[in-house]
Order: C-alpha cells, then sequence, then structure tokens
C-alpha cells in the first residue's frame, strides 16, 4: 500500500478563529475512511485544502506526494456537500462536461448508473428533485476512476432509503486501489464499509484507527465511541 | 483543455445571448419589411415609431448585455456553489480568467457585427447607398485631413478598443474576486470596490486634465504644426493601448492572486 495523502502540520485560521490547529495525518491506498466529527470539527475545511478550494494558513499538505494544484486535481474525485452543477445543463451535457475535463472519467458507467435510477440524461438537472440532483453529482463523482475520492456529507441531505444506494454506489463503484476518505456526523449508515475512522475536534485530530482496533480496544462500535467521545 | 474551457464558456454565454441577437434580425427585417408599405395612415406612424424604438432599445441592449453576462458568468461559475466544480476541474486560475475574457471579448465582437448587420438590413436599398456615399465622402476629408496616416489612425482605434474592453472586462473580474474577500455580503463588496475604483480613477484622470491644460501649447504637449498635431495623436493612441495592458495585467494579477491563495467559496 502506498500513501495517498499527507498533512503535516497544517493549521487553518480564519482572522482569530482557528478552524484546524496543528493537524497531522497520513492515508494509505484502498481503504475507507471515515472523517468523523461534530458541526464546525473542521471537516469540511481539511477538505477543502485537499481539494486545492483553500490555502493552509501553515502546514503542508500533499496528495500522492504532490501539493494540491492541477496535477492533484486529475487525481482527486470531490463531492461537496452542495450541488455544484449547472441547473440549466441537460444531464448528458454534464456527463459529457466530464469526460472533456476529467481522463478518467467513465461515461458508459454513468449512464448505466443513470438508467438504474430511471433518470433520463435528457432531462435538465432543475427539473430534478433534490435528492435526484444530489444522487447525479454522486454519480458523476463515483464514475471517476480516481486515487482519492473525498465525499463531503454524502448522505447527510437524503432520506434513508436513499442512504443504501448512496453507500451501494460508493461500494461498487470506487476504484478499488484508491482511498475514499467520507465526511459525515452519521456514522451508523455508513460504519459497516469503514475500514478506519478519525475523529476531529475543534480542529485537532482526536483519534485516528482501523474500526478494528476501535471495536477491539474500546468494546465499542464507531458510532458508539463517537457518541461516548463527543457528548454534550 | 483551454480550448474545451473555450467551448463551453462560448456556449454558456450564447445560450443566453443567441435569442437576444436572433430577436434584434428578426425585428430588423420586420422595420425594413414595414418600410415597403409606407402610409400616412396615423396607425401605420405609431406602429413603425414603435418597432424603431424597439429595435433601438435592443441594440443598446445587445452591445451592453455582454458585459453583464460576462460578468455574472464568471461570478456565478467561480464562486457560487458552481465554483465547487469549475476550482477542482484540472485547470488554473489564469486559464479560467483568459478563456472567460476571450469568450467576452469574441462574444462582444459578435454582438457589435449582428447590431452592424441590424443597421444594413434596416437601411438596405436606396438609404444604404446614400449613407455609404456620406461615408465615402466623410472618409475622404479625413484622409486629406491626416495626410495619410488614416490606416494607420484606424489600426490604432481598433487596437484600442480591444485593449480598453479587455482592461474593462479584466477591471470587473478583478472587483468580483475583491469582494470575494470579504465574509459577508461579496456581490455588495464586489460593487462597492467598483464604485470606490472609479472614483479614484476620475480624480486622477481630472488632475491629469488640469495638468495638460495648464501646460498648454508648452512642455511635453507643444504642438506648433499639422505635422506634430499627427505625431501626437499617434503617440496618444499608442500611449492609451500601452496603458490598457498594463491595467489590464495588474487587474489580472489581482483575480489571479485571490483565486489562488484567498479562494474561500461560501
Amino acid at each position: 500500500m502506498s500513501e495517498v495523502l499527507r498533512l503535516e502540520n497544517v493549521t487553518k485560521r480564519y482572522g482569530t478563529l482557528t478552524a484546524l490547529d496543528n493537524v497531522n495525518l497520513s492515508l494509505e491506498s484502498g481503504r475507507i475512511v471515515g472523517l468523523l466529527g461534530p458541526n464546525g470539527s473542521g471537516k469540511t475545511t481539511l477538505i477543502k485544502i485537499l481539494n486545492g478550494l483553500l490555502t493552509p494558513t501553515s502546514g503542508t499538505a500533499t496528495i500522492c506526494g504532490m501539493k494540491p494544484g492541477v496535477e492533484t486535481k486529475k487525481l482527486v474525485a470531490y463531492l461537496p456537500d452542495n450541488v455544484f452543477l449547472n441547473s440549466w445543463m441537460r444531464v448528458r451535457q454534464i456527463v459529457s462536461y466530464f469526460t472533456d475535463f476529467y481522463e478518467d472519467f467513465r461515461p458508459e458507467l454513468a449512464y448505466a448508473m443513470l438508467e438504474k435510477l430511471g433518470i433520463s440524461p435528457d432531462r435538465r438537472l432543475k427539473t430534478l428533485s433534490k435528492g435526484n440532483k444530489e444522487k447525479v453529482c454522486l454519480i458523476l463523482v463515483m464514475s471517476r476512476n480516481a486515487r482519492l475520492y473525498v465525499l463531503d456529507e454524502p448522505i447527510a441531505g437524503v432520506d434513508p432509503a436513499a442512504r443504501d444506494y448512496v453507500i451501494s454506489t460508493i461500494i461498487n463503484t470506487y476504484n478499488p486501489q484508491a482511498t475514499v476518505l467520507i465526511s459525515t456526523h452519521l456514522i451508523a449508515d455508513i460504519e459497516q464499509v469503514l475500514d478506519e475512522a478519525i475523529f476531529i475536534h475543534q480542529g485537532h485530530i482526536l483519534m485516528q484507527k482501523t474500526v478494528d482496533e476501535i471495536r477491539e480496544e474500546n468494546g465499542k462500535s464507531v458510532d458508539e465511541l463517537f457518541r461516548e467521545v463527543f457528548k454534550w | 483543455m483551454v480550448r474545451k474551457l473555450f467551448r463551453h464558456e462560448m456556449a454558456a454565454l450564447w445560450r443566453i445571448l443567441l435569442p437576444i441577437e436572433l430577436i434584434l434580425l428578426a425585428i430588423s427585417a420586420f422595420v425594413r419589411g414595414f418600410q415597403i408599405f409606407e402610409s400616412d395612415h396615423l396607425a401605420y406612424g405609431i406602429t413603425f415609431g414603435i418597432a424603431v424604438f424597439v429595435l433601438v432599445m435592443l441594440n443598446l441592449i445587445n452591445l451592453v448585455a455582454v458585459v453583464y453576462i460576462a460578468v455574472f458568468r464568471f461570478y456565478r461559475h467561480l464562486f457560487t456553489a458552481e465554483g465547487y466544480l469549475s476550482f477542482t476541474l484540472p485547470i488554473t486560475p489564469a486559464q479560467h480568467i483568459f478563456t472567460k475574457a476571450s469568450a467576452a471579448l469574441l462574444s462582444q465582437l459578435a454582438a457589435v457585427c449582428v447590431t452592424v448587420l441590424s443597421f444594413m438590413i434596416v437601411t438596405a436599398g436606396d438609404v444604404f447607398y446614400e449613407i455609404l456615399r456620406v461615408f465615402e465622402y466623410g472618409s475622404g476629408l479625413l484622409q486629406e485631413f491626416t495626410q495619410g496616416h488614416m490606416v494607420w489612425y484606424i489600426v490604432e482605434f481598433a487596437a484600442l478598443m480591444l485593449t480598453s474592453y479587455i482592461s474593462q472586462i479584466l477591471l470587473l473580474y478583478a472587483c468580483v474576486c475583491l469582494g470575494q474577500l470579504s465574509r459577508k455580503n461579496r456581490v455588495a463588496m464586489a460593487i462597492v470596490a467598483y464604485f470606490v475604483y472609479t472614483v479614484i480613477v476620475q480624480i486622477l484622470s481630472s488632475v491629469l486634465n488640469v495638468a495638460v491644460s495648464i501646460s498648454g501649447h508648452e512642455g511635453w504637449f507643444a504642438i506648433n504644426s499639422p505635422e506634430e498635431l499627427i505625431v501626437f495623436i499617434h503617440g496618444v493612441m499608442i500611449a492609451l493601448c500601452v496603458w490598457s495592458l498594463v491595467v489590464s495585467a495588474i487587474y489580472f494579477v489581482i483575480s489571479h492572486t485571490i483565486m489562488r491563495k484567498k479562494l474561500n467559496l461560501e
């Protein structure tokens, strides 16, 4: 296994607010990792830094040995926590857009998943329900053959039935050589698929362990441990 | 990659512009056709007047719309939710700015061509020949006045229009980017940045104008013969082109730096 992601002493401040404080982190390939923390813990800030959407105040982030930039964007498939597509575009046009810009995009896989969901490629995005828009976003991201998938709250906005679809899509479509980093606070829903869990709180990494280690050492599920650690 | 981005950019701009251009040409054809059935009837006069008014307004909208749509597109594509996709494409901020400014420039040229075409349609026939004759007479006078320098003046004027347009678009992009430095009300802050900049430039150019007026016909701006006037006009045109390119570079650097180092999407 090779190292996909490394953060060294990464700090991010917004004025007087410290969102990430001296974070050190390393992720290896072939793993599904949960980035778990309550709201405002720094999950999204960390994810934005990985995607080159924020510049750290200090410290270094590298993906496959490279600082976030054009080359790493070819390797990272990112699902933000909002609908990031042009609403006036047809689904087919969006697929074509991804095909144009991402060399690792697999349009046939995207069309197959859309067909399975019953979403016509000729429909404009604005005519789809919120849930279906989010599914289209997920399908596009997971149709890439990326080295690192970064999914920010992929199940937060969907109903429980749709959550199963989202999770099965992630499991069935990701490149097994890649790493999947899933940020969420809905742990019970994704715990079954996680290899590793990272607890983050107030900009600090509290813990990074495999799910098996957590169960063996604490005698608890990840969800139970999370509730205990972050109890009000 | 830039070519693909440019193609998508043009498609996004012309999705809105194309209907405006088609309506403009259709109304131009309507106005021209209407003239064939000339009548003294009041209803005819009113309808014709309204059609001409709509045509003039549409032409004005056509010329201004490109700038508005280009700036709106710059903001929406990069700094709203769409920015999460735009900035995670394997494309540099410089390529984003370059393709958006190029698409805006090309679309503006196309819009100007459509306005010229609209004018030609409305004046098709004898009127057009009359206008051509007036134009020929005017250009003959200009040729005489400029002592054979007219072609160069036209080239310099065209270059000035292009560089001025580029600098204006890049200025608006830079203001949108400056607005992003604010935590709240980013659009309002972009507008404030534009007005503050405009006021400062107005004050500085007024001071410069006064300085030039005071120096009068002496010093750097001394013009004592028609030959010196011709050289002076060339100098002014070239200096303005260079100035537009210099400020364009500054605006580009501002936008690029903010997009590269200070990006913070909402």
